[in-house]
């Protein structure tokens, strides 16, 4: 037997004063027991929540990842930016290769490219300078 | 060339804000032309003194022409500020990049040791974020003291004759004190409102003896008051307020939040309802504000730290229909409440979450700049940290969940989502402002090293700090600071001393936030975090326990600032950095100092 078939599914008596213990929920009620020992179930009457943006199916959430990293990895002159932002593009590539992407883990796909050619433009030229003080 | 076109730059920004802050709240008309001669006055007093000094023609030319084009932009685009605000705001948009760039060159130009070359760098990367930072602080303490022309400030909704929808308050209430609880009630049954109901949740308080009382007065109350007492409940504050929504009136269109410790004003409801006749208007918020607090006391500056939110940014925000929904003092619309799915059990501010996500939806929001109500602020300072932690780490949780919301792109990626782009800058903004205290650390970090060092070798140096930097970095904090002190003075009605006293008050919490914000970068849940609001004295040995961190981080600075003055060589360097630690221990120092006497100890 289904546990929420035990539960009345009935609206709880709005009385003055309700005294309820916490026995479980789902998408549609919360199911409770009242001080005799009643099973209710209360309908929550809201819309279920939407998973945000960020769920963790994504397939470009290791992308993005890879990408906040090599943003940090700007700190040490670039080097960090080196390596992770090419993981990031290949990593989008994978995805882009190996998937059927949606249209927007498509767009996904294009803009992690783009942000990784944004750092990469700032992080070879400062590495660059780098190498050069240290080969000096 | 860069150096000089530095102190150009710092020249127009020192003089333009320098002004701004004597007269920027005195002027209060806009005219492009007007705003045109201000631009050539600034830039020409800033040339005068180039030419004559260092300056070489076709560089001072130059930089000249490519400001002055962007201030015809910024006098287009900001035409609801005046002239003062649009020049301070073009002039830090000039310099700040230009100081950047400085600090990168003489990085390369110095003969650096390698491990300094890679120290100077990561220095200099942190400097960049926080100058992101801080320019979006500059930007809404411009915005409130300059600007001009308000459109959507209210501080009274038109009334709607015959408009009385039926609103269900709902009361969430955990292990609360009954007499504290007792006066919200008193003050809930005075609204001067006909159709409204009380739902008090009582979530998981353990001790009958602290809810019956409340139950008993909901019953005194009458018909309008309801009493649930919820055991073994999950979710926190959301998860209560989740459930009262199942038991809201079902004539009920709007749901208000009160906290058990606020006692409203009669006409609160009368005041916000009419906003709702615009069906598009999906929330309302009033300030928050608090009745605790003795006039020349510690708990007065925190009192003003507190309002500082709801008189700065609200404001700012609410110009772009981007205020957050803070909880209590709010009234949201019953039917967008249920289409966003509730309150998020996930997140620790649910409030400002839930505010998001109607937004997203394309729903108007408005602020209201009116006080009717008044809380308890927490009794304690630990209480006060408490409170302080959860904020930034509901904060942060909302960052890390709807990211990807505020980006550029996300409009592509998920067409439902109705952020406009401004809506999606101050949602960002006002997350990643929680970080500030996280880099000020992280400057901390950097010169404690740097003390040690002159201490050890006069020799090795983590930054070379040159005669320009150091004298931008001193005009720098020295302005920075006059001007919080001289928005708190303008917005807030402060007088020189409370408002430098307040500002200290928002330093105080500074290490709390620094380690939710690291905590919540890491870590996706934690408990609710309850805000104490008994009444009562605490011993100074818990009060010291409490900021033992800051405490040993400010005496520490204290001791090697002093040492670095003291023993380090006399170079400009070693003054800066001995001076710099000394800075940083005030700010550490402050929360014990809180601590002991924000609301005394016995």
């Amino acid at each position: 037997m289904n546990r929420s078939q035990k539960y009345i599914d009935a609206p709880i008596n709005p009385d003055r004063t309700l005294i309820l213990r916490y026995e479980g929920e789902d998408d549609q009620s919360f199911l409770v027991s009242g001080l005799n020992g009643a099973h209710l179930s209360a309908p929550k009457n809201r819309r279920v929540p939407k998973r945000f943006l960020d769920q963790p199916s994504q397939p470009l959430t290791p992308a993005f990842r890879l990408l906040a990293l090599a943003f940090l990895g700007l700190a040490p002159a670039g080097l960090g930016t080196l390596v992770l932002a090419p993981l990031a593009v290949l990593w989008a590539l994978a995805m882009l290769t190996t998937r059927s992407l949606s249209r927007s883990d498509t767009i996904r796909v294009i803009v992690v490219w783009g942000i990784a050619a944004g750092l990469l433009g700032i992080a070879i030229p400062i590495s660059a300078l780098l190498m050069a003080r240290l080969s000096s | 060339m860069i150096t000089r076109a530095l102190f150009l730059a710092g020249a127009w920004f020192t003089f333009s804000l320098v002004v701004m802050l004597l007269g920027g709240t005195h002027l209060r008309r806009t005219h492009s032309g007007l705003s045109l001669v201000w631009l050539a006055v600034v830039l020409g007093v800033g040339d005068a003194w180039a030419l004559t000094t260092f300056g070489k023609p076709q560089e001072v030319f130059f930089l000249t022409g490519l400001t002055a084009a962007l201030g015809l932009v910024f006098i287009w685009r900001l035409r609801d500020w005046n002239a003062f605000g649009q020049m301070a705001w073009l002039t830090t948009i000039i310099i700040t990049p230009l100081f950047l760039v400085y600090a990168y060159s003489i990085i390369i130009s110095a003969h650096l040791a390698r491990p300094s070359f890679l120290a100077a760098q990561m220095f200099l990367f942190l400097q960049f974020i926080a100058s992101l930072v801080a320019l979006t602080h500059m930007f809404e303490n411009i915005d409130v003291s300059c600007r001009v022309h308000w459109h959507r400030r209210i501080d009274r909704v038109n009334p709607a004759p015959g408009f009385l929808p039926m609103v269900s308050l709902h009361l969430p209430a955990y292990d609360e004190p009954p007499e504290v609880v007792e006066e919200t009630l008193r003050a809930l049954a005075l609204l001067d409102y006909p159709a409204y109901e009380v739902l008090v949740v009582d979530n998981n308080t353990p001790e009958e003896k602290t809810w019956r009382p409340i139950e008993k007065l909901c019953q005194e109350l009458g018909p309008r008051f309801r009493f649930i007492h919820l055991e073994n409940w999950p979710g926190f504050k959301s998860g209560a307020l989740n459930f009262a929504l199942t038991q809201t009136s079902p004539s009920a269109e709007l749901i208000g939040v009160i906290d058990a410790d606020y006692q409203v004003n009669p006409l609160f409801l009368q005041e916000l309802v009419p906003a709702f006749t615009d069906p598009q208007v999906a929330f309302i918020q009033a300030p928050q504000d608090y009745r605790d607090f003795e006039p020349g006391s510690f708990s007065e500056a925190m009192y003003y730290s507190y309002e500082y939110f709801f008189k700065v940014p609200m404001p700012v925000r609410n110009e772009r229909n981007a205020i957050i929904f803070s909880g209590t003092m709010g009234l949201i619309r019953k039917s967008v409440l249920q289409e966003i799915g509730g309150w998020s059990e996930w997140c620790v501010t649910e409030d400002a979450e839930a505010s998001l996500r109607v937004l997203k939806r394309g729903y108007k929001s408005l602020y209201f700049h009116r006080s009717l109500g008044r809380g308890l602020m927490p009794c304690t300072f630990a209480g006060l940290k408490k409170q302080r932690f959860r904020w930034c780490f509901g904060n942060i949780q909302i960052l890390r969940k709807h990211w990807e919301a505020l980006m550029p792109w996300a409009h592509w990626i998920d067409p439902e989502n109705h952020l406009t782009q401004a809506q999606r800058y101050f949602y960002l903004a006002g997350c990643v402002q929680w970080f500030s205290d996280a880099f000020n650390f992280a400057f901390v970090c950097f010169l404690v090293s740097g003390g040690i060092i002159r201490l050890v070798s006069s020799h090795f140096t983590i930054l070379p700090i040159t005669g320009p930097w150091i004298s931008l970095a001193f005009i720098f904090i020295l302005l920075n600071l006059w001007r919080l002190v001289w928005v708190m003075r303008n917005a807030l009605k402060l007088s020189w001393g409370l408002a430098f006293r307040s500002m200290y008050s928002m330093f105080s919490v500074g290490w709390v936030v620094t380690i939710a914000s690291f905590q919540a970068l890491i870590q996706s849940k934690t408990a609710f975090l309850r805000t104490p609001k008994t009444t009562g004295t605490v011993h100074v040995l818990n009060a010291l326990f409490a900021t033992q961190w800051e405490a040993g981080i400010g005496l520490f600075c204290l001791a090697l600032g002093t040492a670095v003055l003291a023993l380090a060589d006399r170079t400009p360097n070693s003054i800066f950095i001995g001076g710099l630690l000394l800075w940083q221990s005030s700010l550490y120092l402050t929360s014990p100092i809180y601590g002991l006497f924000y609301k005394g100890c016995t």
